[in-house]
C-alpha cells in the first residue's frame, strides 16, 4: 500500500484552518477553565453550605464522561429554557470539565504555601485580598504550573470530542477529508501527529517558563 | 531613634485567657510591656508564650480578658485598623520572607500597600533598613540565596519598615544553625540599644541579661516571676524558677 502524502498536501488549507478552530476552542475554554477553576479552589479552602455545594460540582464533572456533559448541556439544556449556540455548548462544557479539575489543582496548591507566608504579611496589616493576590497565588502557580498545562493539553486532546457537535476543528476536518477519500490510515495518522506537536510544543514552552521562575 | 523610652505602657495584657478546646493555654494573663524598653520572656515549652505574643499581633484572638496597644484596645487583625496593625511588627521562629520576592522587595512592599510609597521611595527605605542589618549587598538575593541568619536580619529589616513602635520576636533565632545565631541577636542588641520597644521571646539567657530591661518567666499560662534580669538571674524567689534557669544553661552552654 503506498502512503498518499498528496491528499494531505491538497487538503493543507483545510487542515491549518481545522487546527485553527481547535486552538480558539481549546484557549477559550482554558481561559474560563482558569477563572472558573480559581474562584472554585479558592471558595472551597473553607467549610461551609457553598464549599460543599462545589464539591457536589466538581465530583460530578470529574466522575461523568465529557461526551455525555457535552450531550447535556447543548441537547440537553434546552428542555428547561437553556439552549445555546454550539460553540458556547462545546466552550462551556469544555470549560466546566476542566474547571473542576482545576479548582482541586489550585486547591492543592493553595494548601502547599505555609501558613506563615500569610500571617507574615497579615502582621504587616496586608488585607486578605492583598495577601491572597501578592503573596500567596503567586506562590500557589510556581507550584500548579505543571499541571494547569497538563489541564491545557488535556482541553486540547478532548476538543477532538466538540466534533459531533458538528463544529469543524481539526478531528472533524479528519473526518470530512476521510469521507471523500476513504484514506483512513493517511489522515488520522496526519491529524494524530498535529495533535501530539500540539501539546508537546505546549509542553515544551511550560518547562522553560518553569526554569524560568525557579526560585 | 525610635520612639524613645519614654513613660507608658505599649502592650498591657490583661486577664487574657485563650483556650484551645478544653486546653487552657493562658490563664488570665497579665503582664504590661513598656514603651522602649526591652522585655525578654522565657518559660518552659508549651507554656503558651507563642499564644501570647499572637493574641498580641492579632493572629490568635482570646476569650477572655484585653489586650491594649499604645492605649487602645484591640481585637482581632480582622478588626483591627491598617495604622494599628502597623505600630506592632513581629519576628517570627519559622524563617517566612517571601520566596518569590529579593530582599529588596520583601522589604519594600509592606510600605508600598500600606503607606502608600511610590516604588523609588520604597526601594530607598528598603536599601537603608538593608544597610541598618548589614546586607546592603544582598538586596536582589532571593530568599533561597540567604543563609538563615540573613533570613531573620532581612525579616526584621521587613518588620522594621513600617516604622513600628514596638517589635514582638517568637524565638527569632530558634530555627537557627547556632554559628548564625550571635549575627542575628547583634542586630537585635543593636535596635534595643537605640530605644526601639522590643519584646522578645528566647531561650538565648545571655542576650536576656544583657539587653533585657526586664525578664519575665511564664509558664501554665501565667507569669510566674518577673523583675530585672539581675534579680531574676541571681536571685530568682521561686524554685521553680530557678529550675528552669538551672535545666536551660545547661542545655544550651
Ligand atoms: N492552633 C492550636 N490549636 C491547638 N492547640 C494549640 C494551638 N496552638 C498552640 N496550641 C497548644 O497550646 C499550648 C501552648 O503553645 P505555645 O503558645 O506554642 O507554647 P510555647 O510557645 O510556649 O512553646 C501547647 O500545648 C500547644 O500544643
Ligand atoms: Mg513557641
Amino acid at each position: 500500500m503506498e502512503f498518499r502524502t498528496d491528499i494531505i498536501v491538497a487538503n493543507a488549507g483545510a487542515i491549518a484552518e481545522g487546527v485553527l478552530i481547535t486552538l480558539l476552542v481549546t484557549s477559550f475554554s482554558f481561559l474560563v477553565a482558569l477563572v472558573l477553576g480559581a474562584v472554585v479552589g479558592i471558595l472551597r479552602r473553607r467549610r461551609g453550605v457553598l464549599s460543599r455545594l462545589l464539591g457536589g460540582y466538581v465530583s460530578f464533572f470529574r466522575g461523568t464522561p465529557l461526551l455525555i456533559q457535552l450531550f447535556l448541556i447543548y441537547y440537553g439544556l434546552p428542555s428547561i429554557g437553556l439552549s445555546m449556540p454550539r460553540y458556547v455548548a462545546a466552550v462551556l462544557s469544555l470549560a466546566l470539565n476542566s474547571a473542576a479539575y482545576i479548582s482541586e489543582i489550585l486547591r492543592g496548591a493553595l494548601g502547599a504555601v505555609p501558613k506563615g507566608q500569610e500571617e507574615a504579611a497579615q502582621v504587616l496589616g496586608l488585607t486578605r485580598m492583598e495577601t491572597l493576590v501578592f503573596i500567596v497565588f503567586p506562590q500557589a502557580l510556581r507550584v500548579a504550573l505543571p499541571a494547569l498545562v497538563n489541564s491545557f493539553s488535556s482541553i486540547l486532546k478532548d476538543s477532538s470530542l466538540v466534533s459531533v457537535l458538528s463544529i469543524i476543528e481539526l478531528t472533524r476536518i479528519g473526518q470530512l477529508i476521510y469521507t471523500r477519500t476513504y484514506r483512513a490510515f493517511e489522515i488520522y495518522l496526519t491529524v494524530a501527529l498535529i495533535y501530539y506537536v500540539l501539546t508537546e510544543t505546549v509542553a515544551c514552552f511550560s518547562r522553560r517558563i518553569e526554569r524560568a521562575l525557579e526560585i | 531613634m525610635f520612639d524613645g523610652k519614654g513613660d507608658g505602657c505599649a502592650i498591657d495584657v490583661r486577664e487574657v485567657t485563650k483556650r484551645f478546646g478544653s486546653l487552657c493555654v493562658l490563664d488570665r494573663f497579665s503582664c504590661r510591656f513598656e514603651k522602649g524598653r526591652t522585655t525578654v520572656v522565657i518559660g518552659p515549652s508549651g507554656s503558651g508564650k507563642s499564644t501570647l505574643a499572637r493574641c498580641i499581633c492579632g493572629l490568635e484572638t482570646y476569650d477572655e480578658g484585653s489586650i491594649t496597644l499604645f492605649g487602645e484596645n484591640v481585637a482581632s487583625l480582622r478588626t483591627r485598623p491598617r495604622a494599628m496593625s502597623r505600630r506592632v511588627g513581629m519576628i517570627f521562629q519559622h524563617l517566612n520572607l517571601w520566596p518569590h520576592m529579593t530582599a529588596l522587595e520583601n522589604i519594600a512592599f509592606a510600605p508600598r500597600r500600606c503607606l502608600g510609597m511610590d516604588e523609588g521611595e520604597a526601594q530607598e527605605l528598603a536599601s537603608n533598613l538593608l544597610e541598618r542589618v548589614g546586607l546592603q549587598d544582598k538586596a536582589w538575593n532571593k530568599p533561597t540565596q540567604l543563609s538563615g541568619g540573613e533570613q531573620q536580619r532581612v525579616a526584621i529589616a521587613r518588620a522594621l519598615a513600617l516604622s513600628p513602635s514596638h517589635l514582638v520576636f517568637d524565638e527569632p533565632t530558634s530555627a537557627l544553625d547556632p554559628e548564625l545565631v550571635g549575627e542575628v541577636l547583634a542586630v537585635m542588641s543593636d535596635l534595643s540599644k537605640n530605644g526601639m520597644g522590643m519584646l522578645v521571646i528566647t531561650h538565648e539567657m545571655q542576650f536576656a541579661r544583657e539587653v533585657s530591661d526586664k525578664v519575665v518567666f511564664m509558664a501554665e499560662g501565667v507569669v510566674q516571676e518577673e523583675g530585672a534580669p539581675e534579680k531574676i538571674f541571681n536571685a530568682p524567689v521561686l524554685e521553680r524558677t530557678q529550675m528552669f534557669l538551672q535545666r536551660t544553661m545547661r542545655r544550651h552552654y
